[in-house]
């Protein structure tokens, strides 16, 4: 059965999209999602998305210093969703997300679990932020073929029960322990010499004609001068070929490593 | 005079770097594009940032520069720049990104666990290595401005400071790396368009003229030294043609643009300078840093293919653009060379090219390129800095449970302070020749991160103190003979000081630590390090 057959079908569940990233517009809108899957008896499927950047520690410290005026401190959303439902008989599913960009991410869930209705928080950003940063909830909006409902702002007194869970669900400021889970392997089954065995050979493919470039250019000066076609001298020709060569030196080391991985 | 066509064009390119930076987060938050952006973009971006975080003034104008004046040996820092990238690649580049740490320092005490004298000499390391390359960048900048607005040096210096440090400090940090995406672009098409346009409209579009012509040119270098005193042309009213013919009259079997030993005299020197280049280019600290940003691992490797690309292509095609100033540009840089100006002779040809065959607006397009690369590599240097006192030290020592506000601020706090002491450095060595100081950063990066990282990543048997002899012998011996170097001294206690350090400090920095490391014990955590460097991931 299709997506589309599937969203058509009476008797399937009622589901509600919720973006959260825990920030206290998502909180408020947190609470909206279960207030209506409590009406409408619908499932809620929570998703975060991560955003993908690019950026230094210093660089995303210093962008979360200034989202922090918007967003107040960020919690773990579908964790506060889930705790939120358990208190109000409504099922929360953790619907997992890559980093990606905001907008398309959401609109990408919303058409894998075809949605009755996707609600989302406004950080109620305006000024040079709104310009420079823009509005996911408004993008969401614009762009979904599903309901949408937008919160603006929150308030405390309102979130009340709310607040109290995702303050106990305040996440570490920054997670500077970026440390990938691995196994502990005794260093003699890594197989370290022959890992460096290939990447020598391969620097190398690369070394040897570039220091070779440098003995040619000062025993052999008369033979570098050789004029092999044109202006093209064998020094010109060794430079210009040492480029394309270590371009390919890097891509025959990427696949032999890919495969290795 | 100030050219204000240039000058709008300069202008209008930094501004539009800038705006085009700033919105590139509001894209990637709120684009609908899913698979395009979120996917695949990733490692571009990356390239791109690496890209223009690495090719400064020194990469824009220096390097077709020095060929302009020196001739073909000159190509010979494209190749190691270009060649840093496959060291870089093969050795370093997943194992930085698997540790899944932030800074080299921490990456070295990941496995020397709470080694602060390592953890420190590395830090002052980046602070140095980056400082000394933030100077001439702000004196490049000043150059600049002084020839596009007629400006006095020491107010371009502390306007073209200002700007960067502000940009960088108050702004929040904003976008620096988006800018270093956009710069790389613009700083990539801007040289592309000064090579088609020379070859297009001098040369019939054939890159065999180019050859052809350079090979008719004695290096201005060489001419304006080797020259009889009084016989000069007026230089400003003879055609190209004519000035190159006639030095070559007068110094018949002189070296031409396309013969090579001319920068580097013996193999020694050549020798010395490919392995500054291409092992320094792998231990630059702000070059390190970016490997810690990607997403994936193997985004590590991607990335670096396309700096691979990116710079390989832009480096080849700076190496033509070097020859053809060369010859097109030969009155007004023997004009320079004799009238004692031959970093202006160096420093402009690229644009002076630009001005030649695109006029006032390409003139603008070649400056406006050189800012971009200022723009980026000094916010790159400086965000180093930043980063580097911030988490190795401040939050390291004295104030480990400092919130992100307060490291921010701690932060932009270094930023400017660095910035401060680069462009009071800058003002004081004006119109001095600060090559030594670019030098100095590669030989220490050549000799302190580069054989201190390979040997924690790869010798289960290294040792805590070996890293440490190997960071203190890397400094010391990189540091006196970069001295040496700068007081004009052909030797020091016997040993021929060369036009780099790295060929007598990489090595000694290397036997340094390997030889201390078999006399000591402290292997640090090197199970759970190696495992992380070159284990399988389990789980991200």
């Amino acid at each position: 059965m299709t997506n589309e057959q599937d969203a058509d079908n009476p008797l399937r569940e009622r589901r509600i999209l919720l973006a959260s990233d825990g920030s206290m517009p998502a909180i408020a809108a947190t609470k909206k999602a279960i207030d209506l899957a409590v009406l409408m008896d619908a499932v809620v499927y929570v998703t975060t998305v991560p955003e993908r950047t690019p950026l230094t520690i210093l660089e995303q410290m210093g962008e979360q210093v200034e989202d922090s005026r918007y967003t107040g401190q960020l919690a773990d959303g579908p964790e506060v969703a889930r705790e939120y439902g358990l208190l109000h008989d409504v099922e929360v599913r953790e619907l997992p997300m890559g980093p990606g960009p905001i907008v398309g991410s959401i609109l990408k869930a919303a058409n894998d679990i075809q949605p009755d209705m996707i609600v989302l928080g406004n950080s109620g950003r305006g000024g040079w932020e709104r310009l420079t940063l823009g509005s996911v909830a408004e993008g969401v909006m614009r762009h979904s073929p599903y309901p949408v409902t937008m919160t603006k702002g929150w308030d405390k007194d309102e979130l009340g029960d709310l607040l109290a869970i995702a303050k106990g669900l305040i996440k570490p400021s920054m997670d500077f322990t970026r440390e990938a889970k691995v196994s502990r392997i005794p260093v003699s089954e890594l197989n370290l010499g022959r890992r460096l065995t290939v990447s020598f050979l391969a620097l190398l493919t690369f070394l040897i004609p570039y220091f070779g470039l440098g003995i040619l250019n000062t025993f052999y000066p008369e033979t570098a001068m050789t004029i092999v076609f044109g202006g093209f001298t064998i020094a010109i020709l060794w430079i210009m070929a040492l480029f394309p060569l270590g371009i390919l030196t890097g891509l025959g080391f990427h696949r032999i490593a890919s495969a290795y991985d | 005079m100030t050219n204000y066509v240039a000058l709008s064009i300069v202008v209008a390119l930094v501004a539009v770097s800038l705006i085009v930076a700033i919105y590139s987060r509001r894209w990637s938050r709120t684009t609908t594009e899913f698979y395009v952006a979120g996917r695949k973009i990733s490692w571009v971006q990356n390239s791109l940032a690496l890209t223009g975080d690495y090719l400064s003034a020194a990469s824009f104008l220096g390097v077709a520069g020095a060929i302009a004046v020196v001739g073909i040996d000159r190509a010979w820092d494209g190749i190691g720049y270009f060649g840093g990238y496959i060291v870089l690649l093969v050795l370093l580049a997943v194992p930085l990104r698997k540790i899944g740490k932030f800074t080299a320092p921490e990456a070295l005490t990941t496995r020397f666990t709470g080694n602060r004298s390592i953890r420190f000499s590395a830090m002052f390391s980046v602070i140095l290595i980056s400082t000394f390359y933030i100077i001439p960048q702000f004196i490049g900048a000043g150059a600049l401005l002084q020839l596009l607005l007629g400006w006095d040096y020491l107010f371009s210096v502390l306007v073209v400071g200002v700007i960067v440090i502000s940009y960088v400090a108050i702004g929040g940090m904003r976008a620096t790396t988006y800018n270093q995406i956009i710069q790389g672009v613009i700083l990539w098409m801007a040289m592309a368009l000064i090579l088609i346009l020379t070859v297009t409209q001098f040369y019939g579009g054939s890159f065999s003229a180019i050859l052809e012509n350079a090979e008719l040119a004695v290096p201005p270098l060489l001419a304006s030294a080797e020259l009889p005193a009084g016989d000069v042309l007026p230089w400003s009213e003879v055609t190209a043609g004519y000035a190159v013919q006639h030095v070559s009259e007068k110094l018949t079997g002189s070296p031409t643009g396309l013969t090579p030993g001319v920068f580097a005299t013996g193999w020694m020197n050549t020798m010395a300078l490919a392995v500054g280049l291409v092992f320094g280019t792998a231990g630059l600290p702000h070059v390190l840093i970016r490997y810690f940003t990607v997403e994936k691992p193997k985004d590590a490797r991607t990335s670096t293919l396309g700096v691979l690309f990116l710079v390989g292509t832009f480096y080849m095609m700076a190496t033509f653009v070097g020859l053809a100033a060369m010859y097109l540009l030969y009155p007004d840089l023997m004009g320079h060379f004799l009238a004692g100006e031959a970093s202006i002779a160096q420093n402009m040809a690229v644009p002076l090219l630009g001005q030649m065959v695109g006029g006032n607006i390409m003139l603008g397009v070649a400056i406006g390129g050189a800012f971009c690369a200022i723009l980026s590599t000094v916010a790159g240097l400086l965000i180093t800095i930043g980063t580097s006192v911030t988490h190795d030290f401040y939050k390291e020592v004295i104030n480990p449970h400092a919130d992100e506000r307060r490291q921010v601020m701690v932060a932009k706090l270094s930023i400017v302070a660095a910035g401060v002491i680069a462009v009071v450095f800058a003002i004081g060595l004006a119109d001095q020749n600060v090559s030594y100081l670019v030098t100095l950063a590669f030989g220490i990066a050549a000799s302190v991160f580069f054989p201190v990282l390979f040997l924690s990543v790869w010798w289960a048997r290294y040792t805590s103190q070996g890293a440490l002899a190997t960071i203190l012998t890397g400094i010391f011996l990189s540091g006196i003979f970069v001295i040496a170097r700068l007081y004009g001294m052909d030797d020091l206690m016997g040993i021929p000081v060369l036009v780099n350090p790295a060929l007598y400090s990489l090595p000694a920095a290397l036997i340094a630590g390997t030889v201390v490391s078999l006399f000591t014990e402290d292997v640090g955590d090197v199970e759970n390090f190696m495992s992380l460097a070159h284990g399988p991931e389990l789980e991200q």
